[in-house]
């Protein structure tokens, strides 16, 4: 299948991009690209995850998973794996977790 | 327009994300005047609603909570084959309804909706969230920037509803957008960020009420504590308020079914009315105490909006078997009643999580356990203290429920890892700012959940019930002469099919421990599970349900060989047993009301059965052996 959005996942030494995922809470980042390969990183992209789209970790739940964010006027929740789909790039230097 | 379109009314959608504040403009649009059932194939809520415009009748459709055209959710795909007409007239006009402060994910949506050219307008509510998130928009431009009417509304306090229905009145009047929006998603986004920069003086900051909150409400230690105090309250109220309710009806309904054999002539008649028919209706309405209440704190806590807080919290324990947060509160409330238990996985998105939750939830110990447990404990455990307070039979209780409860989670973690693999819904929850809940949504969203239940449950649980009590009573025999009524009731009920069908399961039982009596109890108790105890004072002519039966019950000698029926390998065989079998026609019918098919309730049950008779039948052995 040909994926369109492949120019905006490139490889992690080009962009200094990470996974959301790792990001500490209260960090903002960017989107890089999201991978679109799999159904949920589809869906990732029509709930907003685009690239250009800036993101806040608002805090992890008591037990470290799932994550909540807040983009787009909401706040969103995703499990750790799911925010692993989507690239950023860290607004500002900080401690990643 | 034609002579035809004047007179049948329009068809309009109301498209929106969950969230959105889409129910409640539904709600204020159609008042309580909600058509409620299920899409054909499909396990989506259907809601229509009829409305008068400016004297223009209208069915308003309130299409399920979508993010998005491209479908992932069942939900989705509904929205998408409305639009298409496949499921029901097509719409011939769309009202998008979007929370002001997110409008930038609801724009995507909206763009793939003008793509199909049907005429849309843009409702936005909140606008008084918005303002005290210090957003300003531009409303006027937005409308211009799309091409489509634009209307601001704050929905639960009725600001801009009349303008909203005059609008709804004409659609053939409305703009329509002179430029397509682009398809792809990442050109939607683009030309979704070129009209909020446009139209935005300021956007929405998050909004610092909720974020206060929630500063405490998911703080890492006073979180969850705070989760426990809210579910331990929470099942509390369900059991400690609903309880008197339920005995008020299951007196009210014995009392009717006595005055009824006082009133009538003795016969067949009286016996249907008083013994059938009353009873049936009984176990309907018996539920609605539970269903209320249930319903009731459930949308108090989700119109609120700590709902999604409490997922956010459990959901870490709970995707280690497979399930969701959401999954919780349904399992927690099928510790009072797998029934609404199950109508409360309405709220969990992914068809696969949902469904193993419904699959499991009959594991969870209900209240209609406790009077066989009470009957078999009070008469067969000893009351002796093992450890300073803790006594056996409370033990015995508790271990119980513990099975139960650990076999629910064990099989949820099998059926995710097996038969319910496949999946393509991301975990995706929105956290939505705290907002006060309003009493009229609240009312109409429980009297919906009450009314769904009565008319596509109670309909099944009353057919049963009568089913179940022809089987108890026919073919009638004559009593013995001399005999007292007691026993001419024990005759009646070995004599009929169901005792005849409990007799000829005995061969099958026997390995468990069952005689045919148990046998007679075990069908009876289809109907719901506590009726094995009536049934059982019924079979042993016990003069009541207390003492009296639990007498017969320990002296009951097998008359072949001599010893007692009720032994200890049986009585915790019989415990086992019941701690797993699926012997609940309500449970049955609302699973097949909420997973539209006898598919899966039948493999519930199938599997339960299993279950039940491999567990008894084990119980059985080893307790045998144990004892020598």
């Amino acid at each position: 299948m040909a994926l369109p959005t492949e120019s905006h996942t490139p490889a992690v030494e080009d962009d200094g991009g990470v996974p959301l995922s790792s990001l500490a809470p209260g960090r903002s980042a960017t989107v890089l690209g999201v991978d679109s390969s799999t159904p949920e990183g589809r869906r990732l992209l029509e709930l907003g995850f685009l690239p250009e789209t800036t993101i806040r970790v608002v805090r992890r739940a008591p037990l470290g998973d799932p994550i909540a964010f807040y983009l787009r006027g909401a706040q969103i929740c995703l499990r750790r794996s799911e925010a692993a789909l989507i690239r950023v790039l860290a607004a500002d230097a900080g401690p990643e977790a | 327009m034609s002579a035809a379109a004047a007179t049948a009314p329009l068809r309009l959608g109301l498209v929106g994300s969950p969230n959105s504040g889409k129910t409640t403009l539904f709600n204020a649009l159609t008042g309580l005047r909600a058509k409620v059932g299920n899409y054909p194939g499909v396990t989506v809520e259907r809601r229509e609603g009829s409305a008068n415009f400016e004297g223009r009748p209208t069915v308003v459709i309130d299409l399920p909570g979508a993010y998005s055209l491209t479908p992932v959710s069942p939900d989705e795909e509904v929205v998408i084959r409305v639009l298409d007409g496949e499921l029901s007239d097509a719409p011939e006009a769309l009202a998008v309804i979007a929370d002001a402060c997110t409008l930038e994910r609801s724009l995507l949506m909206l763009a793939q909706i003008l793509r199909r050219e049907i005429p849309t307008c843009l409702v936005l509510t909140m606008t008084d969230e918005l303002q005290a998130r210090s957003g300003r928009l531009d409303i006027p431009r937005l409308e211009r920037a799309l091409g489509v009417p634009v209307l601001g509304v704050v929905g639960h306090r009725g600001i801009g509803i009349a303008r909203l229905r005059r609008l709804l009145a004409k659609p053939e009047d409305w703009s329509r957008p002179h430029l397509m929006p682009p398809e792809e998603i990442h050109a939607r986004a683009g030309w979704v960020e070129s009209i909020l920069d446009h139209v935005f003086t300021r956007r929405p900051e998050s909004s610092r009420t909720s974020d206060a909150v929630d500063r405490i409400v998911l703080h890492p230690v006073i979180g969850p504590l705070l989760f426990a105090a809210v579910m331990v309250a929470f099942f509390q109220l369900i059991f400690a308020w609903a309880q008197p309710a339920m005995d008020f009806i299951d007196a009210g309904v014995s009392r009717l079914g006595h005055s009824v054999h006082a009133q009538l002539p003795a016969g067949l008649f009286a016996d249907f009315l008083a013994d059938g028919l009353i009873p049936g209706v009984g176990s309907v309405i018996i539920f609605l105490p539970q269903i209320v209440l249930l319903f009731t704190l459930l949308y108090l806590l989700e119109d609120i909006g700590y709902m999604a807080r409490a997922a956010f919290v459990i959901d870490r324990v709970m995707a280690r078997v497979g399930l969701e947060g959401r999954a919780f509160v349904s399992l927690l409330s099928s510790y009072a009643c797998a029934v609404p238990g199950i109508m409360a996985t309405r709220t969990i998105p992914s068809p696969r999580h949902r469904l193993a939750t419904i699959l499991v939830a009959p594991l969870m110990t209900c209240s209609a356990r406790l009077p066989v447990y009470a009957l078999l404990i009070g008469a067969f455990v000893p009351a002796v203290r093992v450890a300073g307070p803790l006594g056996l039979q409370g033990l015995v209780l508790l271990a119980l429920y513990a099975a139960g409860s650990l076999t629910a989670l064990l099989v949820a973690s099998v059926l995710t890892r097996t038969l319910l693999r496949e999946d393509t819904m991301p975990f995706y929850m929105e956290l939505p700012p705290y907002r006060l809940p309003t009493a009229k949504l609240l009312a109409a969203q429980v009297w919906g959940s009450a009314w769904a239940f009565l008319r596509r449950a109670g309909t099944i649980i009353l057919a049963v019930s009568i089913v179940l009590w022809c089987l108890l009573t026919f073919p009638r025999q004559p009593a013995p002469v001399g005999a007292s009524p007691a026993e001419a009731s024990r005759h009646a009920i070995e004599h009929s099919l169901a005792g005849r069908a409990g007799h000829a399961i005995e061969p099958l039982i026997e390995p468990l421990g069952f005689d045919w009596k148990i046998g007679i109890g075990l069908i009876a108790s289809l109907a719901a599970r506590e009726v094995i105890v009536s049934t059982l004072a019924q079979i042993y002519a016990a003069s009541d349900q207390g003492t009296s039966l639990r007498a017969a019950v320990q002296n009951d000698i097998d008359p072949r060989t001599g010893e007692k029926v009720f032994d200890a390998p049986t009585v915790a065989s019989l415990l086992v047993f019941f701690v797993f079998a699926l012997q609940c026609m309500s449970t049955l019918a609302i699973m097949r009301r909420e997973t539209n098919s006898w598919r899966w309730p039948a493999f519930a049950f199938s599997y339960l059965l299993v279950l039940a008779y491999g567990a008894s039948f084990a119980t059985h052995r080893i307790v045998e052996s144990l004892l020598g």
